[in-house]
C-alpha cells in the first residue's frame, strides 16, 4: 500500500491519472457545461464536494457491506448526496443553479464517481479515500475550467465572464475583456468546440508526457556513457 | 445442503446481513436529505417572494400599483401556440397596468418567451426574456445579462413606434449577421400589444389556469427542458 501515499494520491488525481484527461470519465458534463469558464468552475467544485463526501461515506462503511449489493449501496450514497447537493444549490446560489440546471442532478450519474468509489475508496481507510476524493476532484475542477476558459476565450472574447454569481459581486473585477463577442469563433461554444478543446488538451497532455519522458531516458543514456 | 449453498454463495445469515445494512444505510440517507431538504424549502420560499417582488417591481417601473398582481392574471391568445398571461396591477380598484407573459413566434428555437410590463395605455415599460435558446453568440445578445438591447423596448407603444426591425423598415435595431431574433422580438411584441389592446375587457378572459403556483412551476420546467 506504500504507492497509496498522500502526496501518490495527489499526483495521480491531478495529472498522471486525471480523471478528465487520462480515464476520461464523466465526459458528459464535461462537455455540456463548460461554455463558459465559471460554469465549468462551478460544476467542478459540486463535483469535488460531492466526491470527497461519497469517497468519506463509502470507505467508512466498506467493511460492513457485502461485495454482492456494493454497487446499490454506493449508488444510494452517492445519490444521496448529490440529492443534496442540488437542494443547496437551488436554494442558496439560484443563479447558479439556473445556469448548471439538470447537470447538478447528473453529478450522481458521472463515472468518475463510481469509479472511485470502486476502485479508491472501498479499499482505503477513510481519510484517505477522502483525499483521494479531494485530488481527484481538484483534477476533474482543473480539466472542466481550462476547457471553459479556452471555449469561453475565442468563442466570445471574455475570461470569467460571469463570475460574480459564483463569488459576489466583488469578484466581477476578475471578468478580463479580451475582444469584442462578435469577433468570437462560434464552434467553441457550440458542441463541437468541447470535443475539439478536450482533444486537444489530451493530446497536449500526452506531449508533455512524452517530451519527460524522452528528456529521462537521454539523461539516462548520458549518465550510462559518462560511466 | 452446505455443498449447494456453497455454490450458489446464498446464506441465509448472508441476506438478512445485506437486507439490514441496506435498511439502515437508507434510513441514515433519507434522514439527511429531508434535513437539508427543510432547511433548503425555508431558504426557497423566501427566495421566491423576494424574486417575485423585484420582477414586478422592475416591469412596474412607472406604474403605481398596490396589490399583488400575481394574483390577478388572466389567459390572452398568444404568438404561439402557448397562451399569454396577462399579470394586472391595479391602484385603488382601477387598472393601472399590465405584465404580460408572451411567447416569441419566429425565432430559432422554441420555448422563446418574454414578460413585459405595459402601462395601461399600451406603452411598455420594461421587457426581458423569461426562457430562450437562441444560438449563443448571436441571438442571445439580446438577453440583459449580455447588453441593453431590450431597453430600446422602453417606452415604445403601437403609436410611436412600428414593430419591425429597421432592415424590414421598423424602428428597432437588429444584430449584424443575427437579424432572426431580433425581428421575431420585434413582431412578437407588436402583435401582443395589438391583442392585448383588443382584448380591452380583461376580465371576461379566462383566468389563469391554476394561479401563480403553476405558471412558476411552468416556467422552471421550462428551463430545466432548456438546459436538458
Amino acid at each position: 500500500m506504500s504507492e497509496n501515499s498522500y502526496s501518490e494520491i495527489l499526483k495521480n488525481g491531478i495529472w498522471k491519472n486525471n480523471p478528465g484527461l487520462v480515464q476520461l470519465l464523466g465526459l458528459c458534463p464535461l462537455l455540456a457545461v463548460t461554455s463558459t469558464a465559471v460554469n465549468g468552475l462551478a460544476l467542478g467544485t459540486a463535483t469535488l464536494v460531492v466526491l470527497i463526501l461519497s469517497n468519506f461515506f463509502i470507505s467508512l462503511v466498506r467493511k460492513i457491506v457485502l461485495p454482492e449489493i456494493r454497487i446499490m449501496i454506493y449508488m444510494l450514497i452517492i445519490t444521496s448526496l448529490v440529492t443534496c447537493a442540488e437542494l443547496i444549490m437551488r436554494a442558496w446560489l439560484p443563479t447558479l443553479d439556473k445556469a448548471l440546471g439538470l447537470y447538478i442532478a447528473l453529478i450522481a450519474t458521472n463515472c468518475v464517481i463510481m469509479a472511485r468509489a470502486e476502485s479508491f475508496a472501498a479499499r482505503n481507510t477513510p481519510l484517505k479515500s477522502a483525499f483521494d476524493g479531494l485530488s481527484n476532484g481538484i483534477g476533474v475542477t482543473l480539466v472542466l475550467t481550462t476547457v471553459g476558459i479556452i471555449r469561453e476565450l475565442s468563442g466570445q472574447g471574455t475570461i470569467f465572464s460571469g463570475i460574480q454569481e459564483l463569488f459576489g459581486d466583488g469578484a466581477a473585477v476578475l471578468t478580463t475583456k479580451v475582444f469584442a463577442s462578435e469577433n468570437g469563433f462560434l464552434i467553441a461554444i457550440l458542441p463541437p468546440g468541447a470535443f475539439i478543446t478536450l482533444g486537444l488538451l489530451v493530446a497536449g497532455k500526452n506531449w508533455l508526457d512524452n517530451r519527460y519522458k524522452s528528456k529521462r531516458q537521454n539523461k539516462r543514456v548520458v549518465e550510462i556513457t559518462k560511466i | 445442503m452446505k455443498e449447494e449453498n456453497k455454490k450458489t454463495s446464498i446464506n441465509k445469515k448472508d441476506v438478512i446481513k445485506a437486507g439490514l445494512t441496506t435498511a439502515s444505510i437508507t434510513f441514515i440517507c433519507l434522514t439527511l436529505i429531508f434535513t437539508v431538504s427543510n432547511a433548503a424549502n425555508n431558504a426557497l420560499q423566501q427566495n421566491k417572494i423576494k424574486e417575485d417582488n423585484a420582477r414586478f417591481n422592475v416591469l412596474f417601473k412607472d406604474i403605481q400599483y398596490d396589490n399583488n398582481p400575481a394574483e390577478e392574471c388572466y389567459e390572452m391568445p398568444g404568438n404561439g401556440k402557448d397562451l399569454s398571461n396577462v399579470y394586472v396591477a391595479r391602484k385603488d380598484g382601477k387598472i393601472s397596468g399590465y405584465a404580460v407573459e408572451y411567447d416569441i413566434a419566429g425565432g430559432y428555437s422554441t420555448p422563446f418567451r418574454m414578460i413585459a410590463g405595459v402601462t395601461k395605455d399600451g406603452f411598455i415599460t420594461y421587457a426581458d426574456v423569461l426562457i430562450m435558446n437562441e444560438t449563443p453568440g448571436l441571438g442571445d445578445k439580446i438577453l440583459r445579462s449580455k447588453g441593453n438591447y431590450l431597453d430600446a423596448y422602453t417606452g415604445a407603444g403601437l403609436r410611436n413606434k412600428t414593430f419591425e426591425i429597421k432592415k424590414d423598415g421598423g424602428d428597432f435595431d437588429y444584430f449584424t449577421g443575427a437579424s432572426v431574433t431580433p425581428r421575431a422580438v420585434a413582431r412578437s411584441t407588436g402583435r401582443m400589444l395589438v391583442t392585448l389592446t383588443q382584448e380591452n375587457e380583461l376580465t371576461k378572459l379566462k383566468k389563469c389556469s391554476n394561479s401563480k403556483e403553476k405558471t412558476k412551476k411552468e416556467v422552471n420546467n421550462k428551463k430545466e427542458e432548456k438546459n436538458r
